[in-house]
């Protein structure tokens, strides 16, 4: 459970695929993966579909229960949100937001 | 006293304001900071520790809401690299 908690932040924090690049081809030496943060926009949307990838068939995943996020988890995910979809969300309704479901009820789409 | 709400509340106020940047590395650091600051005092219980935080937190506010002032005054004339969409 600790992992799904650490990936989800993870993925909101990196925000980019992982590409392999090769650097050292000496020596059969080999550096895989390096990570590179990009610019916002384009980033956001595939990170957006992880996340939802990630809890997958559970949109009714309660963030504190099931995820083990907490409320300050849960910020940094409503503010990620509300960037990407451009949307404000008021701050009483955030404390109510306990699963995937009720922040996607927000979107306009 | 202040509870948790209010902690809440505080740090997406300060998300928010950080939005307003026309720096992208400004705009960044912000939102890191914030959340590296909340999240390594989330485990105070101590009352007055809570308080001297969430007072250190309010006045950072203030720092902020001010200093965006400023820089919107003087935007960057072009983009940030990190800003443009991946080709």
């Amino acid at each position: 459970m600790h992992c799904i908690r650490s990936s989800i932040l993870q993925h909101l924090r990196l925000r980019v695929p992982v590409r392999p690049v090769f650097l050292l081809e000496r020596e059969n030496v080999y550096i895989s993966k390096m990570n590179f943060t990009t610019g916002h926009d384009g980033g956001q949307d595939q990170v957006l579909s992880k996340v939802i990838g990630l809890v997958k068939n559970e949109e009714t995943a309660d963030f504190k229960k099931d995820l083990l996020l907490h409320s300050l988890d849960r910020v940094e995910i409503v503010m990620a949100i509300e960037e990407e979809f451009s949307v404000e969300i008021p701050n009483e309704k955030a404390g109510n937001l306990t699963c995937c479901t009720d922040i996607a009820s927000f979107h306009s789409l | 006293m202040v509870d948790k709400s209010q902690v809440l509340s505080l740090c997406r106020s300060l998300l928010r304001a950080g939005r307003k940047y026309p720096d992208y590395n400004i705009r960044e650091y912000t939102k890191r900071r914030t959340l590296d600051g909340f999240r390594m005092n989330k485990n105070l219980t101590d009352p007055s520790k809570v308080e001297e935080a969430y007072a250190e937190g309010k006045s950072q506010l203030e720092v902020v809401e001010r200093v965006v002032k400023v820089y919107l005054a003087y935007p960057p004339k072009t983009k940030n690299i990190m800003e443009l969409k991946l080709q």
